[in-house]
């Protein structure tokens, strides 16, 4: 018999970015690490592509999420996205906000991430 | 008090009870709002809840204009979205916050913002009009019906097709 897990004892690590009027999330299994650079942030991410960097000004959290509350985007947001790294939608402190694929962030010309 | 005779007597109450709606003609509830100075109504069925337009809104970004976010529905998140570039209706000129009506239909469901929510309502299947040639070609592939309500033109929009469309990039 396959048991399923209980969604009530799992987490999800995330990195919180607080980018101007908006929080975005990213898996922390991505980030290798966060320092201040040029008078903001410089993230080291690594995906499949490899090492890339994402610069931003405003604050990082590190937070465990419960599963719970985690959320799929309803159905006729993910048709419509027309941002393709928007994954799902994180509620937190009474705030719902997005989940962001590391995988599909685009890139400047200088291969670095952007958001 | 004015006098009159019997004859006319009986053939007013004669007329009056043939004024009676038909308690066994089959009927259909509509939801019916205001939308950019225009009458739609949705059938009831696909309708699942009218919320207040004033729930807490939160924005996600990297959608189109159409949708202004979500909402949470006792732990259930909905999105909630407009139908004015859909139907190509005018944009609101300020917030209005109207009221926000659950939709499901065709395995969707969405939040649906509307001016205002005009009344629920059963009415006789039988006053369900063809749409009239006349009505603005953006509209005609989303209304079913037209019917009478109180005086007012409702255009009875098909969910279905609306949610469809919008799914597939319209609006």
């Amino acid at each position: 018999m396959i048991t399923r897990p209980d969604l009530n004892q799992l987490s999800l690590p995330l990195v919180l970015i607080y980018q101007s009027q908006h929080i975005l999330a990213l898996e922390s299994r991505w980030v290798l690490g966060c320092h201040a650079f040029n008078g903001g942030q410089r993230m080291t991410l690594q995906n499949a592509a490899g090492i890339r960097y994402l610069h931003f000004c405003g604050d990082v959290e590190f937070i465990e999420l419960p599963a719970p509350q985690l959320h799929p985007l309803p159905a006729l947001m993910f048709a419509r996205k027309t941002w393709s790294a928007v994954k799902a939608l994180v509620e937190y402190r009474g705030q719902f906000f997005v989940l962001l694929d590391a995988l599909l962030l685009e890139e400047d010309l200088n291969g670095n991430f952007v958001i | 008090m004015s006098t009159t005779n019997a004859d006319q007597l009986l053939a007013l109450k004669q007329e009056a009870a043939n004024a009676v709606v038909d308690v066994n003609e089959p009927t259909v509830k509509l939801v019916i709002f205001a939308l950019s100075d225009r009458f739609f109504a949705f059938r009831g069925e696909f309708v699942k809840e009218v919320l207040p337009g004033d729930e807490r809104l939160f924005y996600v970004p990297g959608m189109p204009s159409s949708v202004q976010g979500v909402i949470n529905v006792r732990g259930d998140i909905e999105s909630v979205i407009l139908l004015n570039a859909l139907l190509h209706l005018h944009e609101p000129e300020k917030v209005v916050s109207g009221s926000i009506l659950l939709a499901k239909a065709s395995g969707m469901r969405s939040g649906i913002r509307v001016d205002e929510l005009l009344d629920v309502a059963d009415l006789p299947l039988s006053q369900l009009q063809h749409p009239p040639e006349s009505l603005p070609e953006a509209l005609r592939p989303y209304v079913a019906a037209l019917v009478d309500f109180s005086g007012k033109p409702i255009a009875l929009l098909d969910i279905e097709k609306v949610f469809v469309d919008y799914q597939a990039g319209l609006g």
